[in-house]
C-alpha cells in the first residue's frame, strides 16, 4: 500500500520538556491510523508538527511525496485538520467560517456554496448554519470542525481526539462517517486515548510513549502482541464446583474464572482452539453449555503490554 | 484573509470602542457648536431684545469658542494613538485567546499573509474612522466659524491622520504579536508614545512617526490661528500644497523638519521612510508570530 504520510525521527523540545524523541511512523492510503498513548506522550505534538503548527528540532515529514521542510503550503493543502477542542471565532456563524476557509483554499463562490451545503448536511448543522458559533454546544463545534477540515476535499484527514464532546448518537454517526471517508479513499490519522474507539475504527496503530513510537503497524499485529492464548466465555447450567476443578486440571487451560452463578471465563494456553474438548467435558459432567464464545485479544492488554505495564 | 478580518472587525465590539473614542470629541464639540449658534435661532424666533437678554447669560461662552477648537486639536494626537492602538490591539490576541489561529495556520496561509491581511483591514477601518471623524470636525468648524475651508482638506486630513494612526496601530500589532495580550500591548504603545525619546531611538528616520502630531492639512479649516484638528503626517500636506499651487502653506514653526525642502525631494524621502517603517514593523510582527502556535 502506498504511504501517504511518512514521519521520520521527529524531535521536538519545549523549554523544559522533550515532547518528541525520534518519533517515526507511516500512514497508508485509504487507511485509518490511530495514535495511541497516555496524556503527554506527544500525540498532539506529532499531529501539530505534521500540520506545521509547531517548528521541529529535527526529523522529516513527507506527505504524498511532498516534504514539509520544502513546501509547507502544499502539505497543508493536502491535509484537513481537526484540532482538539476546535477553536472558532465565536462571533461568526458556521456558514461564514466555512466560507472564509473555502476562500483561503481559493475555491470559487459556486464551489464554496456547494461544499458548505453538502458539509453542513453531512455533519447535521444545516439548521444552525446561521447561528453564531458562540451559541454552539461542544458537540456541534466538534462537528463543525470536521466540516471545515473537509472543505477542500483533502486526501488526508488528521484529527486530534475527534470524538471528545460528542454525544453517544453522534459518536456512532461520526465513526460511520469516518469509515465512509476511508471507503471514499481518504487516509485518516487520529489521536485518541480511548482504546476501544481505536479498536472499533482503525486499521493501523502507533503507540507513542514519552515521544517515541513503541509500536507502529497493522491493528491485527498490535492485538497479537497481547495474545497469550485464547479466551473462552461459557454460560453453563448447572455450574458445579467439580466442573471448575476439572477444567483447571486440564493441561491446555491456563486459568478459569467464575463470574456470577453460571459464567466461566477460561484462558487457553497458546496453541489450538480447545472449545470442542471443553464442551465434551461439560456433557460428561452433566452440565449444559448455553453459550460458548471465543473472545478476541483485548486492545487494553496489548496496549499495556507494549507500554510495559502489562 | 481580508474578508475574514473584515468580518471579525465589524462583529467584535472593540472596533466600536475605538470608533466611539475617536468620534466622541468632534461630535460632542459639534453639538456644543450647534448650541453656541442657538443665538441665531433665538434671534430669528423672538426678536432682538429678548434674544440679546437671553444670550447675555451665555455670552461668556463666545470666548470659549477658540478654546473648544483648540481642545479638539489637542485631543487629536492622543486619539490618533489610542484609536490606532485600540483597533490593532485585539486583532492577534483575540485569535490566540479563542484559539482560532490554530485553524487559520493549519490552512495554506503563511504567517506573513495573515499579518498583511489583518493590517489591510486595520488600515481601512482607521481610514473610515478618520473620514467620519474629520467630516464631523469639518462640520464643527463650519458651524462655529462659517465655511472656511473645503471638504477636500477634511478628506486629506483623514488620510493623513489614518497614516499616522496606522503607524501606531502597526506598533501595537507588532507588540501584541509578542505579548499576545490586547490591554498590555495598548499600554506599551502608550508608554512608547509618551516616552518620546524612546520612539526617537527606535525610529530615527521617519519624522512623521517621531512627531505624529504635526499640523498640516487642516490649516484652512481653522478659526483664526486655532486648529480644530492637528494632523499627523506630512504627506498629504505636501501633496495638497503642491496641487494648490502654493496657496496653502505649511506653518513653518511646527513643520520645521522639512518645511524648506521642495516636494520632489520630500515626497520620495517621506515614502521611503514610511515604507521602511512599515516593513520593519511587519517583520517585527512576523518574528512575534514565527514560533510555535500554542494557545
Amino acid at each position: 500500500m502506498e504511504e501517504v504520510i511518512r514521519v521520520t525521527k521527529l524531535f521536538k523540545k519545549y523549554r523544559r520538556r522533550t515532547a518528541l524523541r525520534g518519533l517515526s511512523f507511516k500512514v497508508h492510503r485509504a487507511s485509518i491510523h490511530a495514535l495511541l498513548g497516555p496524556n503527554g506522550a506527544g500525540k498532539s505534538t506529532a499531529l501539530k508538527a505534521i500540520v506545521g503548527l509547531i517548528k521541529l528540532d529535527g526529523g522529516e515529514i513527507e506527505v504524498l511525496g511532498v516534504k514539509a521542510s520544502e513546501d509547507e503550503r502544499k502539505v497543508r493543502e493536502l491535509i484537513g485538520y481537526v484540532p482538539e477542542n476546535p477553536p472558532f471565532p465565536k462571533c461568526l456563524s458556521a456558514e461564514e467560517v466555512l466560507d472564509i476557509y473555502g476562500r483561503i483554499y481559493g475555491m470559487s463562490k459556486a464551489e464554496r456554496r456547494r461544499m458548505i451545503k453538502h458539509l453542513l448536511e453531512l455533519v447535521g448543522l444545516s439548521f444552525s448554519r446561521r447561528v453564531k458559533i458562540g451559541k454552539y454546544s461542544k458537540g456541534m463545534i466538534q462537528r463543525l470542525a470536521l466540516a471545515q477540515a473537509l472543505i477542500n476535499d483533502p486526501p488526508i484527514l488528521i484529527m486530534d481526539e475527534p470524538t471528545s464532546g460528542l454525544d453517544p448518537e453522534w459518536i456512532i454517526r461520526f465513526k460511520r462517517l469516518i469509515k465512509q471517508l476511508r471507503r471514499d479513499g481518504k487516509s485518516i490519522l487520529f489521536s485518541s486515548h480511548l482504546l476501544y474507539e481505536a479498536k472499533a475504527l482503525c486499521d493501523e496503530v502507533t503507540v507513542i510513549y514519552e515521544g517515541k513510537a513503541l509500536f507502529s503497524g497493522p491493528l491485527r499485529d498490535f492485538l497479537s502482541k497481547a495474545s497469550r492464548g485464547i479466551t473462552i466465555r461459557l454460560e453453563v447450567r448447572p455450574l458445579k464446583p467439580s466442573l471448575v476443578d476439572k477444567l483447571r486440571s486440564l493441561p491446555f487451560v491456563r486459568e478459569v474464572g467464575v463470574e456470577g452463578s453460571s459464567r466461566l471465563i477460561i484462558e487457553i494456553r497458546e496453541g489450538e482452539d480447545h472449545r470442542l474438548d471443553i464442551v465434551k467435558i461439560l456433557y460428561n459432567m452433566g452440565c449444559y453449555p448455553l453459550e460458548v464464545v471465543k473472545l478476541g485479544p483485548s486492545i487494553e492488554e496489548a496496549y499495556l503490554k507494549i507500554v510495559g505495564r502489562g | 484573509m481580508v474578508a475574514y478580518e473584515a468580518k471579525l472587525m465589524y462583529r467584535r465590539r472593540k472596533f466600536y470602542g475605538a470608533l466611539f473614542i475617536s468620534l466622541t470629541p468632534p461630535l460632542v464639540l459639534a453639538l456644543i457648536s450647534c448650541f453656541l449658534n442657538v443665538k441665531a435661532l433665538i434671534l430669528g424666533m423672538v426678536g432682538k431684545d429678548l434674544a440679546d437678554r437671553v444670550w447675555a447669560m451665555f455670552y461668556g461662552i463666545e470666548l470659549v469658542k477658540p478654546s473648544l477648537i483648540q481642545l479638539t486639536g489637542l485631543a487629536g494626537p492622543l486619539l490618533t494613538v489610542l484609536v490606532g492602538s485600540l483597533t490593532a490591539s485585539d486583532s492577534l490576541p483575540s485569535e490566540f485567546k479563542e484559539g482560532s489561529i490554530i485553524l487559520l495556520l493549519s490552512k495554506p496561509l503563511s504567517r506573513l499573509e495573515l499579518i498583511v491581511g489583518k493590517l489591510i483591514v486595520i488600515y481601512l477601518a482607521l481610514l473610515l474612522t478618520y473620514f467620519i471623524g474629520l467630516t464631523a470636525c469639518w462640520l464643527e468648524a463650519c458651524l462655529l466659524i462659517g465655511k472656511q475651508g473645503g471638504f477636500t482638506e477634511a478628506i486629506l486630513t483623514a488620510l493623513a491622520a489614518s497614516f499616522s494612526a496606522f503607524s501606531w496601530a502597526l506598533m501595537t500589532f507588532a507588540i501584541s504579536s509578542f505579548v499576545r495580550n490586547s490591554s498590555l500591548s495598548v499600554l506599551l504603545t502608550l508608554l512608547i508614545y509618551l516616552g518620546g525619546s524612546m520612539i526617537s531611538i527606535l525610529m530615527t528616520l521617519p519624522s512623521g512617526l517621531k512627531y505624529p502630531p504635526s499640523p498640516a492639512c487642516m490649516v484652512r479649516v481653522k478659526y483664526k490661528n486655532y486648529l480644530p484638528w492637528e494632523v499627523v503626517s506630512n504627506l498629504p500636506q505636501y501633496v495638497y500644497e503642491y496641487f494648490s499651487g502654493g496657496k496653502v502653506k505649511v506653518i513653518p514653526s511646527l513643520s520645521f523638519l522639512y518645511a524648506h525642502d521642495p516636494l520632489p525631494i520630500l515626497l520620495p524621502r517621506y515614502l521611503l521612510q514610511l515604507s521602511l517603517t512599515v516593513i520593519a514593523l511587519i517583520y517585527l510582527s512576523y518574528l512575534g508570530l514565527k514560533g510555535d502556535v500554542a494557545v
